[in-house]
This record gives C-alpha cells, structure tokens and sequence, in this order.
C-alpha cells in the first residue's frame, strides 16, 4: 500500500493484572490485547469484529489512553500516541474521538444535549458562547437531528437519537478519526440502519476515517474498507472486506460467517452450518501454540505447539492458522 | 392528520420509560409517602425555630429584658403552667423561649459540622476514588485510623487541642465533630465514584481530553451526590445528639450559650426536683434528630432503584 | 392444521403507571400446535415479552392489568383460573426460558440442585434418583462433564452454558410447550448457532411446540415455521415463515426486512426506516406505523384491521394490502 496510514498500531499489548489472589501480584495477569497490529487509512474504515471478551474494546480504549497501554506503539501523523506527555495528548484527542455502544450510559444524564455536544469547544476553548450555539445547531442538524432540541436532557430522546447526539459529539472538533466501540449493536434493526448509514454519508462529507469495531459481522460488511476478525486478544485474519466476506481463510471467520442466520428460510435450509463446539477460552489461560485450536475441526498436533504467524498463505491477504484453506463463501455459490 | 407524512417526526421522540429523570422520580415516590411529609414537617418546623424563634416565641423578647429571654429569678423552676408552658428554669426563665431559642445553636453546630464532614468527605473521596493507587491508599487507611478511634475519646481530643484559654467557642464543637465524621462520607463517596468513574459519559468527557477538575467537578460529581445528600441528611440527626452529648459530659459548647445539650447537661444535676428541665429540651432534640433520619430514610428508599 | 395445544384470543394488556396507561399489548390472537414454531418480531418495546408473560403469569399485577382476551390450554382457561390449577400446568406443561441466563438462575445455589429441584419438587424424585436425572438431562443439552458441572454456581459457568442450564431447567419436566423469549440475543453468534441447534434438536425429539420471541430476522428464518410481527403493541402481520420472508406484506414488515444487514447479496446502501417508533402511553388513533410508513395515505387515520391475503394463513393489517400496491422485496 502506498497510503501512508492515518492511524498505525503496531504490537499492542495490554495486560490487566488479575484481581482475587490472596497474595496480590500472585496470578499472572490477563492479556485482553497480546500483540495487534491495526492500520486505518486516511478517509476509510476498519471494522474489527470478533466475539464477546475477545479484546475489542481494550483494543480501543488503549488506543485513546483511556487505559494505559502495557506495549506497543501508535502512531498517529506520524506520532507514537503512547508517547505523549500530558499536554500533546490533550492536542491529540482533538483529532482521535471515540462513539461508546451503550447511548444510555455514554451521555451524562444531567447534561443538557447543548452542553453535552458544546463540551468539546468548552475543553479545548476558543469559540465563543453564541458560535458554540450556532455550532451545536449545525452539528445537531448534521446528525439528523432537531436543532430545536439542543435544550433537552437526553432520557428525552430515543436510543438512536441518544446516538446521534453521541456522534454530533464526537464530530464537534472535526476529528480526523473516530473510533466506534460497537456503535449500533444496542439499537433495533431498523434504527441501526439509520444509524450506519448516517456514518457513511458523514465520512464522504467529512473524509473522517473510522475504526469501526463491532460483534455482527454483517454490520460490518455494510461499512468496512479493511475488515480484521479478533480472536482470544490476537487478529485471526486481515483483508479487504471482499478477501474476508468472500475468501474467508482462517477457520474461525469462517465459523463465524457461517453462524450468522441468513433473513431467509430458503437459503438457511440449504446452507451448512458449522457450528463450533465449546465456549472462548479465558484470556487469563490462553490455549497453548493457536489459540483456536480448542474450538478448531482442524487442528493437529502442530497446533498445539507451535503458534501460527499472521501472513499470507498466498489468498492475497494474512491469515494466522498452519492450515489455511479458502471457504468458499455463501454469497458466491 | 389528513396529512401524517408531515408530523415532526422529532416531537414523538420522547419514548416513555425514559421519559423521566432521577429528580422527578424520586419525587414521585416521596409525595406519596406520609413520613416524608412528618419529618419534611419537623424539619421546617425546627429549622423555622432556629431561624426566627420571634415567630414561635411570642411577644418576642424586648429591651427591658436584656437577657432576652423573659426571666424572673422569683419564679424560678416553677412547673409547666398555663403562663409558662414548660415551666421556668433556675434563673426563673420561661422555659418555652429558652427551649425554642436553643435551637439555633443546635442546630447550627449541626448543619456547619455536617457541611465540613460533607466537604472534607467529598473532597478527599474524589481524590481517592478518582486517582486511586498509593493517593487513595493514604486517605483510606486515614479514614480507616479515624474509625478505629472511639468518637467521645477523639471529640475530648481535638477539643483539647483546640480549646485556649479563653475558653471554647462554638465553633470548636462544630469543627470538633466535623473533622470526626468525615472518614464515613469519604468511604461512602469513594465507592460511588468508583462506579460513576467507569460510566461511558466519564471516558467520553476523558476522551475528549477534559481536564481532571472538570470530569469530578462535572460528570461525577452531580451522579454521584445523592447516597452522599442522604447520609448527611441521616448523620444531622446524630450529630444533634452529639453536640448534646458532648455538652452534658462538660466538654460541649460554652456553658453560657444556649443549646439543648447545655440545657440538659443542667438539667441533669436536678432531674429529682425538676423533671421539666430535662424533659423539655429532651423532646426537641428528639423530635429534630428524627426529622432528619426519617427524611434521610425517606430519600434513600426514593433514590434507590430497588424500591421504584 | 392439527388441534391447538395453547390459543390466544383477543389478548390486551396495560400497564397503569403514572405517566398514563401504557397499552402494551392490544388484541393479540394467535394458536400453537405440537410440533410447531411460531416466531413473535418486532421492534424492542413492542409487546414481545409482555405476550408470553401474560401467558405464563409472570407479569406484575399491578401495575399490569390484563384488559381482555382469553388464553387457553388445552380445554383449561388461563385467565383467571385458580392458582392450584395454574401451578400444573404452567411450569410442567409450559415453560419458559429468558434471555438473560444469570438473572434467571439463582447465584447462591448450585446449578445441578436447581435442576434436580424440578424433579423433587414436581415429581417427588428421591435425591439421588433426581440427581441422576439431572446429570442424565445436563449431558442432553450439551454440558460437558456433566458431573463435575452439576455441583458448580451459576457464577462458574460461561453465557452459553447458563442457557443451556436454563433450557434444562425448563425441559426436566418435558413441557407440552416451550416459550423462549430471546434466548440467545445475550450470546456470540458462534454460542447462538449451537443454542438455536439445540432447541431444534430437542423439538424434533419431543414435539414440542416452541414460542421464540427475537428481533433478529436471521434466527428466526432459521427455525420457524409461522411469523407474528408486533409493532407498538399490536399485531401487524401473521403468516407462514416462508411466505412471508418471500413477500412480507405490511409496510413495516418490509422496511425491517430490507433494513437488516447481510453478509452476502449486494452492497448497497442499507434500507431505513426513518423516525422512531411512537410512545405506547400516547398511540395514535389510526395506524401505528402511519408516522414512519412511506405508504402513508389519507386511510391511515383510521385504525386498520388485521386482513387476510393470499391464498395461504396469512394476515396483516394495513389498508393497502390486498391492493396491489408496493413491490415485493
Ligand atoms: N479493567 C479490566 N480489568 C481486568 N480485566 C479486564 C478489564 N477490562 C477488560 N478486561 C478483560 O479483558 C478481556 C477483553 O475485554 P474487552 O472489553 O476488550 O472485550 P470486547 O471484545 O470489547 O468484548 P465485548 O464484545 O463484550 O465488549 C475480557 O476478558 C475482560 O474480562
Ligand atoms: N412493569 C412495567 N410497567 C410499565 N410499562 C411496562 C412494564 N413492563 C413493560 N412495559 C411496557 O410495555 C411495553 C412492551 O414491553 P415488552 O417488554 O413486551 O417489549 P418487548 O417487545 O419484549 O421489547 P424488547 O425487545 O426490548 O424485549 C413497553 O413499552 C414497556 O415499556
Ligand atoms: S492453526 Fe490449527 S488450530 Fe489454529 S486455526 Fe489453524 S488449523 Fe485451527
Ligand atoms: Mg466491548
Ligand atoms: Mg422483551
């Protein structure tokens, strides 16, 4: 690629030491993010998927320093965001916002949806109090919402709409990336549409990039440029969206692929399922060489001991598995 | 609606069960309850008395009566009667104004050591809860010091240490009291921090790159008040009793102000003779303390989800 | 169609709260045979779960009042019955299984204990007959090492093996009918496909008939048999599964079906439905749809009834169908 990338995280390691010992510092700590890589480019998005406790968020949230990160750099513009100091992380995250999944937790119930969306300006000072109105307006209109209802607290708004006032926040400084932890997964179907569609349409306005992290594969096929599948804290497989929907290669996208339930009897009935036996392992005890080797039809003894390196497999895309083998894909029978 | 294709589909956005808001619920609850509206009766009816006791006491005190509190030595410890409803004292003061005006210090000693416990509490929880690590194992393991120490034994303390020559002032009681009661609002806060601090709108507002001030100070602050408002609302009731209890043991206020715990420290010396003296301020002191308890009962039970 | 073994008929039900009368479910009819699965839809805040708990006594009286309807088992009308007599039937003959495994199952009991307590209970099984019907039924739903499993809490098993615990809680009594309301919406796609393998399994071994309550098109094309779509509390569309997914019929219906994301087909921009769904305290007078629907006309106003089409058991309730209106999706 010759695109320079906007975001590069390379190596990211998180560890959360584990709690419950009785001598503190005992249990080896839980690893959620051991050794991601994960490139944004400029003006498009990245969707990481992958199940529940697979490390999604802390992916994100070290990202942002929400949480400090244990190894690993992040360049951003040409900066590691891990390197920082106080006062030029502030600078950053002008650039960097971040869309929480829950839009009942994530705006402050005692906030007005004009102080909520004008806080950004607030913190980062300049505008003045009546350009900070006029701009909560714009934003407020952008999202598709009521300018009108700047004055309301959000329990007066729907989930969706919750949503949208959580975007029009996250654009008030005019970021150069937003980073969405499961941005539509606690909304209905038919909202969640209004809600992806709104990010696209405001990407090729705004050429705003996105690291768009999701559990539903399908969600993420509809926004995604590059798409990564996380599993157990390590990305199980990187491509293109077409490389991942259409030439699913590492065993565990394509379980994951299969299980997702077509909205169509018909096709159901003739598809094959594969359906994966067992639950994740914990993060705290990882399986030992693939970390999908409990759950994998496929895994040998070399599985077992030696653990797959994320590369090519010659399928045009990097692939983590001994055994890489293209599925052939529904979409294409 | 011939034409439904323009309602402003923004004006049917307010979805019902989140139509409401923490305040107005627990308002809800509150109104229909009969012991919110008996203690909100005994609040105001003493933070009236402490406030304008001219209007409880009446005709109020005038300048031939610079004591300001009708006193007569003749008629000193008479019994309760129709002219001196609660009798009258050893100086021959009518019991009723003396009881009523008591209030004041009472209840000012209660509500300023209140505040410095909220305060102090507040201030130190969002430190500990908020930047955590060896910050919060300090204030901590303080607070937890402070609780190991029995309260009489610490208020004769900090009262020694404050008191000079000239005596102690009211406002060593209250600060006395204060300083002792601050490690339970500290435990207390901090926890709540600690759960209003993982919230989304607290990593969004951090996100943002919002300074340390603003995100206690805004966010957590206004989410994480009320277990704290309903606390104090309890503790008020106590720390009356105490200031009345410190007084009877000869260590509270100064002896010449007006307070029910001198009254009943007094009173304690001729409970034989005259019952009414401690009778009197008793049943005040008892009847505000329960005000605030059950106001503070009342307003955990609306604040807490549990019971909605 | 064979005999029923539960029918609904006219169902409504209201919440009194304080913000007025909250109609959460309105003339909702609909029959279950053996054998068969019937998918309720709709959006969050429809009625979904109200329905099923209406059927088996679960909801909060007050504030919910059932307005009206029958609910009958068998020959035995529900509503209203004596609680000696509901007590067997539901439970024993209906049972159901909630979306939230650990709220459902007690935390300071062992899981075994809590199945085996059905067959004590109900049965009067000695403590180890239950015991080994437990393991038995444990091993059945797909919980390894049942016997090590059977002495643990709730706490120390993982999302999918909650659910399946669940399940055989809700079949140690093998239930005439099953109602799981979102049994897999808390769960990862890979733990849903076996949960939603594992009801179909057990219902070709018993002929149960099974209620499943989701939002998600997918599931429910997988499995069901005939399709009741809700929107604010009312019925909008019944039919069978696989007419309907071919043709769906009202408005709302369409738009949900075009509005799901796919993971195959063509990348086009995603269909939406615009506005939100209105205010069940406050329902319009005419169709509840009629606020987001792009068909909206002047009838709208007018609330309209459920209608039958096609040739089949299908119905909806829109003043345009049977008109040739719309194109099929
Ligand atoms: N503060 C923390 N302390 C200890 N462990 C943590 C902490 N935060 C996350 N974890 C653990 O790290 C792992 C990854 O968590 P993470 O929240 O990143 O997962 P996720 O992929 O976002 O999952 P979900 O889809 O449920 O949101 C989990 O096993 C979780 O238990
Ligand atoms: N205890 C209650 N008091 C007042 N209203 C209630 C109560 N329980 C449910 N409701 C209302 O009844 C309506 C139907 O709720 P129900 O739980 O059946 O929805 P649902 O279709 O199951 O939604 P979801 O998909 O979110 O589970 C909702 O509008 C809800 O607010
Ligand atoms: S490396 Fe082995 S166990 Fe891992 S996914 Fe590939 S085949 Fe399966
Ligand atoms: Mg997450
Ligand atoms: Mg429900």
């Amino acid at each position: 690629m010759t695109i320079e990338p906007l975001l590069d995280v390379r190596g990211l390691v998180k560890e959360f030491p584990q709690s419950g010992g009785i001598i503190p510092g005992r249990l080896s700590p839980i690893r959620a993010v051991s050794g991601v890589d994960v490139q944004v480019l400029p003006g498009q998005t990245h969707g990481l998927v992958g199940e529940s406790g697979c490390g999604k968020s802390t992916v994100a949230r070290t990202i942002l320093q929400l949480d400090k990160p244990t190894a690993g750099e992040a360049i951003f513009e040409g900066r590691d965001l891990f390197k920082l100091n106080k006062s030029d992380l502030r600078e950053a995250r002008k650039d960097i916002q971040i869309v929480f999944q829950d839009p009942f937790s994530s705006l402050n119930p005692r906030m007005t949806v004009q102080s909520i969306i004008e806080e950004p300006f607030v913190i980062h000072g300049g505008a003045h109090k009546s350009e900070r109105e006029a701009e909560v307006k714009r934003l407020l209109k952008q999202v598709g919402l009521n300018p009108e209802h700047a004055a309301r607290y959000p329990h007066q708004f729907s989930g969706g709409q919750r949503q949208r006032v959580g975007i029009a926040r996250a654009l008030a400084l005019q970021p150069k990336l937003i980073i969405a932890d499961e941005p539509v997964s606690a909304l209905d179907v038919s909202i969640q549409a209004q809600v992806v569609n709104l990010m696209r349409d405001l990407q090729r306005e705004l050429n705003v990039s996105y690291l768009f992290i999701a559990h539903d594969l399908a969600v993420v096929r509809h926004i995604s440029d590059v798409v990564s599948v996380m599993y157990l804290g390590k990305i199980v497989e990187t491509g293109s969206r077409d490389d991942i929907y259409e030439n699913p290669t590492h065993p565990y996208t394509q379980a994951l692929l299969s299980a997702v339930p077509e909205p169509d009897p018909i096709l159901e009935r003739m598809r094959e399922r594969r359906v994966l036996v067992g639950d994740l392992p914990s993060p705290a005890d990882p399986p030992s060489g693939c970390r999908f080797r409990t759950r994998c039809w496929k895994a040998t003894e070399l599985c077992a001991e030696e653990e797959p390196a994320l590369e090519d497999p010659g399928v045009g895309h990097s692939v983590a598995c001994h055994h890489p083998e293209v599925e052939v894909a529904i979409s294409s029978r | 609606m011939t034409e439904p294709k323009t309602v402003d589909l923004e004006a049917v956005a307010a979805i019902d069960p989140a139509r409401r808001t923490f305040w107005g619920d627990a308002w809800r609850i509150l109104r229909r309850r009969w012991l919110f509206w008996v203690s909100l009766f005994l609040i105001v009816t003493f933070v009236g008395m402490a406030i304008v006791p001219g209007l409880y006491v009446w005709p109020s005190p005038g300048p031939d009566d610079p004591s300001g509190l009708y006193c007569f030595l003749a008629d000193a410890r008479q019994g309760p009667s129709s002219e001196h409803w609660f009798g009258t004292d050893v100086q021959g003061c009518d019991y009723y104004a003396q009881v009523t005006y008591g209030a004041r210090v009472s209840l000012v000693v209660a509500l300023f050591a209140t505040m410095i416990t909220v305060v102090v509490g507040i201030v130190l929880g969002s430190l500990a809860g908020y930047y955590g690590g060896a910050l919060d194992s300090v204030i901590s393991r303080t607070a937890d010091g402070f609780f190991a120490l029995p309260y009489l034994v610490g208020a004769i303390i900090v009262l020694s240490a404050l008191t000079t020559q000239e005596g102690r002032e009211i406002w060593h009681v209250t600060v006395a009291i204060g300083f002792l009661g601050w490690p339970s609002v500290v435990r207390l806060y901090r926890s709540t921090v600690l759960q209003v601090k993982g919230l989304e709108y607290v990593q969004a507002a951090k996100a943002l790159g919002a300074g340390d001030g603003r995100i206690i100070f805004r966010h957590i602050l206004p989410n994480a008040i009320a277990p704290t408002l309903v606390y104090s609302t309890i503790s008020m009731g106590g720390i009356i009793s105490v200031e009345a209890t410190l007084s009877f043991l000869g260590i509270g206020l100064p002896i010449d102000s007006i307070s029910w715990g001198n009254m009943i420290s007094e009173a304690g010396t001729r409970i034989q003779q005259s019952p009414h003296l401690l009778f009197f301020p008793s049943a005040y002191l008892i009847f505000a303390s329960l005000g605030f308890v059950l106001m503070g009962e009342q307003l955990r039970e609306a604040f807490d989800p549990r019971f909605r | 169609m064979a005999v029923p073994l539960l029918v609904v008929e006219d169902l409504s039900v209201e919440f009194h709260t304080d913000e007025g009368i909250v109609k959460a479910v309105s003339n909702m009819s609909w029959e279950l045979a053996a054998g068969e699965t019937m998918a309720i839809l709709g959006e969050s805040g429809s009625g979904k779960s109200v329905s099923v708990q209406a059927v088996m006594g679960l909801l909060p009286m007050p504030p919910a009042v059932i307005a009206g309807g029958s609910i009958r088992y068998g020959d035995t009308e529900l509503i209203g019955s004596e609680p000696s007599v509901l007590r067997n039937i539901r439970g024993p003959e209906i049972a159901m299984i909630f979306q939230d495994p650990l709220s459902a199952l007690n935390p300071v009991y062992r899981v075994g204990w809590q199945i085996a307590e059905m067959f004590r209970m109900h049965e009067g099984a000695s403590r180890s007959e239950a015991r080994t019907r437990s393991i038995d039924l444990m091993q059945r739903v797909g919980i390894p090492n049942p016997e090590i499993r059977f002495r643990q809490y709730p706490h120390e098993f993982s999302g999918g093996m909650r659910q399946r615990a669940m399940i055989a809680m809700a079949l140690a009594l093998n239930p005439k009918v099953l109602i799981a309301d979102e049994p897999t919406t808390a769960l990862d796609v890979t733990v849903q496909a076996q949960i939603m393998d594992l009801l179909g399994q057990i219902q070709a071994d018993t002929n149960m008939g099974l209620i499943l309550i989701t939002h998600d098109l997918g599931v429910v094309a997988s499995v069901a048999d005939r399709v009741i779509v809700m929107y604010a509390g009312r019925t909008v569309e019944t039919g069978d599964a696989e007419s309907f997914y071919r043709r769906p019929a009202h408005p709302y219906s369409k738009g949900l079906m075009r509005s799901v994301p796919r993971i195959t087909g063509p990348l086009e921009r995603l269909h939406s439905i615009d506005g939100t769904p209105p205010s069940v305290v406050d329902l319009p007078a005419g169709c509840a749809f009629a606020t987001r629907c792009p068909e909206v006309h002047d009838r709208c106003t007018e609330r309209p009834a459920l209608i039958q089409i096609g040739d089949r058991t299908r119905t909806a309730a829109c003043h345009l169908v049977g008109e040739p209106v719309g194109e099929a999706v």
